[in-house]
């Protein structure tokens, strides 16, 4: 018998991931990211494939920096940013003919995500110096360039021309094949059905992404799930990643970002003792196919539960409420905002890593080149 | 109870009882019937429900036939389950899916001969797990339908199960495979509308909003795997039947009573109206026309047209009322001759009286002229005023006399205008008196004196009755009265508040010379009544002691205009 909830506290470790470090420009994508080079005579149009694109799309609409697949901070709204010597005031300067200042800082003030993002990273001020230059003060000290200027939620439309032209579709509920055999230029998916058929495709080419997903089960209420197998926690993971998944998998590695948190102030998550659970169930993300996968295999090694499909919109509320029995989801295995991620969470839940998961891209031959960006997405390099 | 109320209850009685129970006997038979009819039905339906069940049981059984055959000769099966390749037991794993969902079945799960999972496609993630107990159960059960409720990720499924086995490399495995037993299939099962089928595992009960009578049963072998502990055990397969139709029968039966019980009930209300209206219209003239008979009023026409028995009724009443009429001529008559001697003996006592003192007188003067003649003058003198005497008395007498015969000289006659002089020369004394006429009345022909004669002496009466009290009210009115067909009445009366009368006091009324007034001539009653007769019309007294006195001429009104007769 394997109880879960013993299983999750030795997975301790600081997260070693490259973090960002100040760098006021490195014009050149570092070689180590670079997923396709590229053709000469390549594609003046680009045809996105369905989802998730999410990647791709966010490198139109670009936040003051980003970081690049080693960490590096790379210019994006900003071409250029420091600090005082607090570490608390951050000057970005804006490009030159792109945004202005008070008008980005108009557009944050708009959006509430992008608000919560801010509040989150502990941003105090946002104050315009003038049309290219913007003050940005931290409650904290940062010695390195915030990792909230990358954070997606800050992204605006870019203004300049990119000499490509993305060629967005969008192929909700077909079959991704679909997508390919229609002209699709780029596809990133986790179907191995899918990698198999481009594969037998010469015009096609299949770049294996990182490991950029964890999928992991939280109990709620810290009453661990007793499972019917006997097998230590690397061996049931290990099985887990082989057989209950068909995406490509293997067991989650740390380290886990949310081990070590850095200090959020209080989460309005309501305690354990105060929770009213109102299903017996393991839900998951109804249209995530893994966590099903996942949530199913676990039931399978229980006695008395089941499984139970929640949208989007009904998952969110029902894992804060932590009103059903356990939930598998999945997280990026890097996050900017940590604090952000975990507001959602149950207090004094247990959280046990299962799977790390990545997806395949799929690029048809003559596409601009593709780099690969800190969080795992995918950047498609502007013709210059 | 009135009559009328007597006969609708004897017409409801004769037409709703054989009516309420002829709908009760319809009603009774068809439900019997209708409850027959049912049960050879359900008959027919269980007999049809075995059969389709063993049918969809070789159903299962062909498609698994057909997927082992398969199975047997795939290679990557081969690889996976025998040699154990691992890059195989992905599609060892994924098999049971798609085979399942491609030979439509709804659970499908390849075990080997431990029992161990190696393939579910009702249940992907449950591979490894051992699970000997369905393979067994279905194989050993003993029919060709089996029941079986298997886990699923989100619940469980309840399955109509079969299970068939190979062999490879000396191993044997089994494929278990079935049909969801789900209310498609079981409505299917069903196809009469009126008939449910539904499946009860051991410890259920039909819903308690299903509506429907458990009329038959089929007991089949059934396994619970997704009970904590599982053994097997029996399932029911009951076949209920609705009692929609039925009821709805009967409502409808029942509304179509209600309105025939109620058109019924309306028509014999009806009925009794009409036949009452027939019969107790003609008895109640009869008894209104009997009622208003008395001695001064027979003229009450009973003739009729009718040979039933209201006919004669009435003819009897028209004969009796004409006796009576004969009756009460031969009784006035003798009232009146009585009338007539005790008067003519009254006036022969009267004379008498007033002639005795002048006989004497007369044989006074005789034997003074014959014994004192000289005196003769003197004595006349001395006894002239005893003459004078006698004869203002006989004159007085013969005055009084001639009262009561005045002649009567008839004309169109006001009786509002004779009422009025009447009651304007009147003394009422201590007496209120007052008048209530009405308006337009008919006038009468009459002899003005005499109607003023007969209001005198009324108005008169009341008001002396009166006289003794401190006070009180007398009222004249007048009213139209409907007459029997001979022409509208006019009624005059004169009402006091006086001390009425005894029934003796009454008896003796209209006698001649009968008072109770001092001083009071025994006159007055008398005349008016026979005035009244004169004018052809009718006098009633309605007295009671203590309650006053009413008393009522009734005179033929004329028409306007008519001429005086």
């Amino acid at each position: 018998m394997l109880a879960l909830g013993a299983a999750t506290g030795s997975g301790c470790g600081r997260a070693s991931a490259p973090l960002p470090t100040t760098s006021p420009m490195v014009p050149a994508p570092a070689e180590a990211c670079v997923l396709t080079a590229g053709e000469p005579g390549g594609l003046d149009t680009v045809s996105v494939g369905p989802l998730p694109f999410e990647g791709l799309l966010l490198r139109r609409l670009e936040s003051p920096i980003r970081f690049d697949c080693l960490g590096q901070p790379r210019p994006g709204l900003a071409t250029a940013w420091s600090s005082d010597s607090s570490g608390r005031s951050w000057t970005l300067v804006l490009a030159a003919g792109g945004v202005a200042a008070a008008d980005l800082v108009s557009e944050w003030r708009a959006r509430g995500a992008t608000l919560s993002a801010l509040q989150w990273a502990g941003v105090e001020s946002m104050v315009p110096l003038d049309r290219r230059r913007l003050v940005v003060t931290l409650r904290r000290p940062s010695a390195t360039v915030p990792t909230i200027f990358a954070d997606p939620s800050l992204a605006v439309p870019t203004l300049g021309d990119g000499g490509v032209v993305l060629d967005l579709v969008s192929h909700r509920g077909d079959d991704p094949r679909d997508a390919l055999d229609r002209g699709a230029d780029l596809l990133q998916t986790d179907d191995p059905g899918v990698v198999e058929y481009a594969a037998s495709r010469p015009d096609l080419l299949t770049v294996e992404l990182p490991w950029s997903r964890i999928y992991l089960l939280l109990v709620p209420d810290g009453d661990p799930i007793e499972l019917s197998i006997e097998a230590d926690s690397a061996a049931f993971r290990a099985a887990l990643a082989r057989d209950a998944v068909r995406g490509a998998a293997r067991a989650a590695e740390p380290p886990f970002w949310w081990e070590h948190p850095p200090a959020c102030g209080s989460t309005p998550s309501p305690a354990a003792a105060g929770r009213q659970r109102v299903g017996g169930a393991i839900a998951y993300p109804l249209r995530d196919r893994t966590a099903r996968e996942l949530a199913e295999r676990i039931v399978a090694l229980s006695d008395g539960m089941t499984t139970k499909g929640l949208e989007e919109a009904d998952l969110a509320p029902a894992l804060h409420a932590g009103s059903e029995r356990a939930y598998v989801i999945s997280l990026a295995r890097r996050v900017l905002v940590p604090c952000r991620e975990l507001s959602g969470w149950p207090t004094g839940a247990i959280i046990v890593p299962l799977i790390d998961t990545r997806s395949s891209l799929i690029v048809r031959r003559g596409v601009p080149a593709l780099t690969l960006e800190w969080d795992g997405s995918v950047r498609l390099e502007e013709r210059r | 109870m009135s009559f009328r109320s007597r006969l609708f209850v004897a017409f409801s009685l004769a037409v709703l009882v054989p009516l309420g129970l002829l709908a009760f006997g319809l009603r009774r038979e068809l439900s019997r019937r209708l409850t027959a009819d049912y049960e050879r039905r359900v008959s027919r339906a269980v007999g049809s429900i075995r059969q389709d069940l063993a049918r969809e049981s070789e159903s299962v059984a062909g498609r698994l036939a057909a997927l082992v055959g398969d199975l047997a000769a795939d290679n990557r099966f081969r690889l996976a389950a025998v040699q154990r390749d691992p890059p195989s037991r992905r599609y060892l794993l994924d098999y049971a899916e798609g085979a399942m969902r491609l030979s439509g079945l709804a659970l499908l799960q390849l075990q080997d001969s431990s029992g161990r999972i190696l393939s579910s496609g009702h249940f992907r993630n449950e591979y490894d797990q051992l699970r000997p107990d369905l393979p067994r159960f279905v194989a050993t059960s003993g029919g060709p339908v089996t029941v079986v409720r298997t886990r699923t990720p989100e619940g469980s499924l309840l399955a109509l199960a079969r299970v068939d086995s190979f062999a490879a490399a000396g191993r044997r495995f089994t494929l278990t495979g079935g049909a969801a037993l789900e209310d498609r299939l079981l409505k299917r099962l069903s196809p009469d509308p009126d008939l449910s089928v539904a499946l009860l595992a051991p410890g259920d009960s039909l819903p308690a909003h299903s509506g429907g009578e458990v009329v038959s049963a089929l007991d089949l072998p059934y396994l619970d795997l997704a009970a904590a502990t599982t053994s097997p055990d029996t399932a029911r397969l009951v076949v209920t039947q609705s009692a929609g139709t039925l009821v709805a029968l009967r409502r409808s039966l029942d509304a179509w009573l209600l309105a025939a019980l109620g058109t019924t009930l309306g028509l014999a209300m009806v009925g009794a109206a009409w036949m009452s209206s027939r019969i107790s219209r003609p008895l109640t003239e009869l008894a209104e026309k009997t009622s208003a008979i008395d001695l001064d009023r027979m003229d009450q026409d009973f003739s009729s047209q009718r040979d039933d028995e209201i006919g004669a009724l009435s003819r009897l009443l028209g004969a009796m009322t004409e006796r009576l009429r004969l009756g009460s001529t031969r009784l006035r008559e003798a009232e009146r001759r009585l009338a007539v001697g005790d008067l003519a003996r009254q006036v022969n006592h009267d004379v008498k009286n007033g002639l005795v003192p002048i006989r004497n007188v007369l044989r006074h003067f005789a034997q003074v002229a014959q014994e004192r003649p000289e005196t003769l003058a003197a004595v006349f003198e001395e006894r002239r005023a005893t003459l004078d005497s006698s004869v203002a008395y006989l004159e007085t007498l013969a005055r009084n006399y001639a009262r009561l015969s005045p002649g009567m000289s008839r004309e169109q006659c006001d009786v509002n205008a004779v009422v009025e002089d009447v009651v304007r020369a009147a003394s009422p004394g201590p007496a209120t008196l007052r008048t209530s006429l009405a308006a337009h009345l008919s006038p009468v022909s009459a002899d003005r004196l005499v109607l003023r004669r007969i209001l005198e002496n009324l108005v008169v009466n009341a008001v002396e009755s009166l006289a003794s009290a401190a006070g009180g009210w007398v009222t004249v009115s007048t009213e139209p009265v409907a007459g029997d067909g001979l022409g509208p009445w006019v009624r005059i009366t004169v009402t006091d508040t006086g001390p009425g009368m005894t029934r003796a006091e009454l008896d003796r009324a209209f006698d001649d010379f009968y008072t109770t007034k001092e001083g009071g001539s025994g006159l007055g009653l008398s005349i008016v009544r026979r005035l009244v007769l004169d004018l052809e019309g009718t006098l009633r007294i309605d007295t009671e002691p203590g309650a006053g006195t009413r008393v009522a001429v009734e005179l033929p009104a004329l028409a306007d205009g008519a001429a005086a007769r």
